[in-house]
């Protein structure tokens, strides 16, 4: 069931772990990489390698214990044995522990073993008693029972009273009476109120060639098997009750209720002492972080977060993440929770931000030269992000700043004007252009294309593709075909920093089909990294950018951050993370970028961190009016 | 209070004010000549520190993942292997240390800080270059494809504000030298220097608009060579972890805190 139980601490030592099947691979080194230093802590299990692995973070001590199993284990038993292994190594290790590091090798062994008994003999436990619970072991049951036993007393006073009147006599006789006519129901009733009895096993009943004795017989009549008086007159005490005994309730249930008022009266101020105590610890550090406690700071931050145009789904990850990785630890000294939870947040905002791999386009583009082979870049996105644009800047950076020698690829042949537009970025940029025209294959043409530079000594070549919208399954096939022959150095995902949810679903379903659809199943190839254009648009510059590189765990490349062939930038994740940016709003041409954006991604795509800010529709406002003045004292009619 | 007390008597003689208000005035003027005394002090503390700015006091432990960085932090704390794994934060902890070569010669206690190698921790091993006296740079002798990796890492640090000004001393330690595979000194270092040359080709050429450009390393047209354009001492030496073959370190250790 369990292949192998590991715990190891934050700082990267491995306390202890046992490996009850020899585990192939390491999943255990990938869980690290892929999953916890990536900011999904919040996630609660993950499957590496044909494993699957779950854990628990001790923040309090900085402990992982991860469980790796195979198959299907049931949650709660997996999260039983965590816990309890918790519990049990914490005490374990006792106050020798320290400062989260002193202990070299841990004698846990016998330990583990009786915790894991302990798990297995609580799964088969459950397991034997999967089906139904039995009534007393449900909470209604178990107030059934309180009351019975609460109305027991007065009901046998009533009985034992020395009155014997008349008048109650008969009262018990109709009432026996009714309970005879509804002999069933209230023997369901009768047996549901009865205290736990040790069920008789089922015996199995004989069928003697059908026939059956008159002993048998009687044995299985058990409409004749009639309550006693005693049990009757209690029966009746309990479901009819007498005047009495209601307002003995009536005045045992206010006394309790009192009761009650007091104890939360005295809960409130013990509350408010805690409450008070917790207000000065937030101000001056020292508190231990509950779930409690972080639930509504971190609810304001994922709400920050959503208005600075990360995808809601992203948010909620990250603010997961982060309540994870931070639920008991201590503030530091005058530090707020709030201020806490802001800088761990910015921290692994950034953590997300830094990329993993190197994002030195020019540097690989020399290597490849120096190697002699021809480096590819292909870039793909929806319709109208600015593929081509940012294809002649990076043309550009390539050219002017590395010297290398580049061919751009027209691969769009099925927009109309879509080769013109690049030939027009050829000639400006003084780089060749190779097209072969609209409606032909494009994975073809970039093959050709590559060897055309192969033999004619160019050293990198961009490929465009046709814009297409993710959910296009034959473009995106098409796409795929092209990535899978020509296996390019570089897959760029061209996306508009504009952009808000929408930003999953493009980069997730465009990587999806190149791993989907790819030649070597063994080897998916995906995005490699994404290009971010009209940056200079945004003023909330982290959201499409941490959204994407959540979503693909691969770098933002470059940023576009205007209209000219210098207008290329590579991101910081630093200034990125930090606080949100005054807008700049240099020219028309971004709010028209903006108003663009808008238009063709429809009300669907809503796009609330653009349209909220008001004084970029203020002064885009006041620009549109200025600029239609003069046309009319231009032209002399009005526009 | 006496004087307070005197002075808001004066301001009220002299003023013809109530007492009441004179005596707020006073506060008043007492406690804005405090906070702004306060301030001037910090703004003078603040500058003086900066004129003042030295090393920090910890040895630093860089390097990429799976270098060996852990098991050489708890090799030198507690003289034992550990068993590792890829770290999530930054391990600090101060102790003494023991040279084997010099058993009676003790180190005193050195403040020790293993810094993760992920790549996505990288960017803030750079704030805390500032409180390193010196750094240990374990790079995995066996590992070449990495040392494109390491290479990027040295340009970060060595073109790092901090590491310019206060010109950390490196050791470059090449670890694993124990495997049959390990690759000598001079060619990790000959390597790295090579992918300098190549880097500060793409570097040094900035995209427009960028806000800190790098500085460029080394001489323009000569080849980059660590021990002579780096801005820090630079060391380097060949250990071995897991086989406790570390007096290289020490030494190392020795030089700077002694």
């Amino acid at each position: 069931m369990i292949d192998a139980f590991y715990i190891f601490t934050k700082g990267g030592l491995l306390l202890w772990s046992t490996q009850l099947v020899k585990v192939k691979g390491n999943p255990l080194d990938r869980l690290i990489k892929e999953v916890l230093l990536e900011e999904r802590v919040g996630e609660t299990f993950a499957t590496l390698d044909s494993y699957n692995l779950k854990w628990k973070l001790l923040n309090e001590m900085d402990l992982f214990f991860v469980v790796v199993y195979q198959g299907i284990l049931q949650i709660a038993y997996l999260e039983g044995l965590l816990t309890m292994v918790a519990k049990e190594f914490v005490h374990h290790l006792g106050n020798g522990f320290g400062a989260g590091m002193t202990i070299k090798h841990v004698e846990f062994d016998q330990d583990f073993l009786r915790c894991r008994q302990k798990a297995d003999k609580e799964l088969k436990d459950s397991r034997r008693q999967g089906g139904m619970r039995s009534f007393e072991n449900t909470k209604k049951g178990a107030d059934v029972q309180k009351n019975r036993e609460e109305k027991g007393l007065p009901a046998k006073k009533s009985k034992s009273g020395a009155d014997g009147e008349k008048d109650d006599e008969d009262e018990e006789d109709a009432a026996a009476k009714v309970a005879e006519a509804r002999a069933k129901p209230s023997k369901v009733k009768a047996k549901d109120a009865e205290p736990p009895k040790p069920k008789k096993g089922k015996e199995a009943r004989h069928w003697d060639g059908g026939k059956a004795s008159k002993s048998l017989m009687q044995e299985l009549d058990f409409s004749k098997n009639q309550l006693d008086e005693a049990d009757l007159a209690a029966k009746q005490a309990e479901f009819l009750g007498s005047g009495d005994e209601f307002e003995a309730e009536e005045v045992a249930s206010l006394s309790s209720g009192s009761d009650e008022d007091k104890k939360e009266e005295t809960g409130r101020v013990g509350g408010l002492f805690k409450s008070l105590t917790r207000q000065v610890k937030n101000v001056t550090g020292g508190a231990v972080l509950t779930e409690e406690d972080l639930e509504p700071i971190l609810k304001k931050f994922k709400t920050e977060l959503m208005t600075r145009n990360v995808a809601a789904e992203v948010a909620d990850k990250l603010s997961d993440s982060v309540r994870k990785s931070l639920v008991g630890k201590t503030t530091g000294r005058f530090t707020s929770m709030a201020s806490t939870v802001k800088q761990a947040l910015k921290e692994s905002m950034e953590t997300l931000l830094t990329p993993k791999k190197s994002i030195d386009v020019l540097r690989a583009a020399l290597a490849a030269k120096n190697a002699g082979r021809v480096y590819t870049i292909v870039f793909l996105g929806v319709n109208g992000v600015g593929k081509s644009t940012n294809l002649a800047k990076v043309a550009y950076y390539l050219k002017h700043k590395g010297g290398l020698d580049v061919l751009i690829c027209a691969c769009d042949t099925f927009r109309a004007g879509a080769v013109e537009q690049l030939k027009t970025h050829s000639r400006c940029l003084d780089v060749p252009l190779f097209e072969r025209g609209y409606g032909k294959d494009p994975a073809e043409i970039a093959k050709s294309a590559i060897a055309h530079a192969r033999s004619s000594g160019h050293d990198v070549v961009l490929v465009d593709t046709a814009g297409r919208m993710q959910d296009n399954e034959p473009l995106m096939r098409a796409l795929a075909k092209l990535v899978a022959v020509n296996n390019p150095d570089l897959v760029l995902f061209v996306g508009e920093a504009l952009v808000g949810n929408d930003a999953i679903d493009q980069v997730s379903k465009f990587n999806r089909s190149l791993v989907d659809l790819s030649a070597d199943p063994r080897n998916p190839r995906g995005i490699d990294g994404m290009l971010l254009t009209k940056y200079d648009t945004v003023d909330d510059k982290v959201g499409a950018a941490l959204s994407m590189v959540y979503v693909t765990g691969q770098p933002v490349v470059f940023v576009g951050t205007g209209q000219k062939y210098t207008h290329l930038r590579k991101m910081q994740a630093k200034e990125v993370a930090g606080a949100p940016e005054p807008p700049e709003i240099r020219s028309i041409d971004q709010i028209e970028a903006i108003s663009h954006g808008l238009r063709r991604q429809g009300s669907r795509h809503f796009l609330p961190a653009q349209l909220r800010h008001g004084r970029l529709l203020r002064f885009a406002k006041i620009k549109l009016d200025t600029s239609n003045k003069t046309n009319i004292g231009k032209s002399g009619r009005p526009p | 209070m006496e004087t307070i007390r005197r002075a808001s008597g004066s301001l009220e003689a002299s003023l013809g004010l109530g007492s009441g208000t004179a005596l707020a005035l006073t506060w008043l003027v007492v406690l804005l000549s405090v906070y702004l005394s306060l301030q001037l002090f910090q703004v003078m503390s603040g500058s003086a520190l900066k004129k003042r700015r030295s090393r920090g006091s910890a040895a630093m432990i860089l390097g990429q993942c799976g270098a060996g960085k852990t098991a050489l932090f708890f090799r030198l704390r507690d003289g034992e292997e550990a068993q590792t794994v890829s770290s999530l934060q930054p391990l600090r902890d101060s102790f003494a240390l023991n040279a084997p070569q010099a058993p009676d010669q003790k180190l005193g206690p050195i403040e020790v800080l293993d810094f993760p190698g992920h790549m996505r921790m990288r960017g803030k091993c750079g704030d805390l270059l500032k409180e390193a006296r010196c750094i240990i740079y374990m790079v995995d002798s066996e590992d070449k494809p990495k040392l494109k990796d390491v290479a990027e890492h040295f340009y970060e640090l060595l073109t790092h504000p901090d590491m310019l000004e206060l010109h950390v001393p490196i050791l470059l330690a090449c670890n694993k030298s124990d495997l049959s595979s390990a690759r000598t000194e001079k060619f990790i270092v000959e390597e790295i220097e090579r992918e300098i040359e190549q880097m500060r080709v793409s570097r040094g050429a900035t995209l427009e608009g960028q806000d800190q450009a790098e500085s460029y390393l080394g001489i323009d047209g000569e080849k980059f060579k660590m021990a002579e354009h780096a801005c820090c001492p630079f060391q380097t030496c060949k250990i071995s972890a897991k086989k406790n073959e570390l007096e290289p370190v020490y030494d190392f250790l020795m030089q700077h805190y002694t």
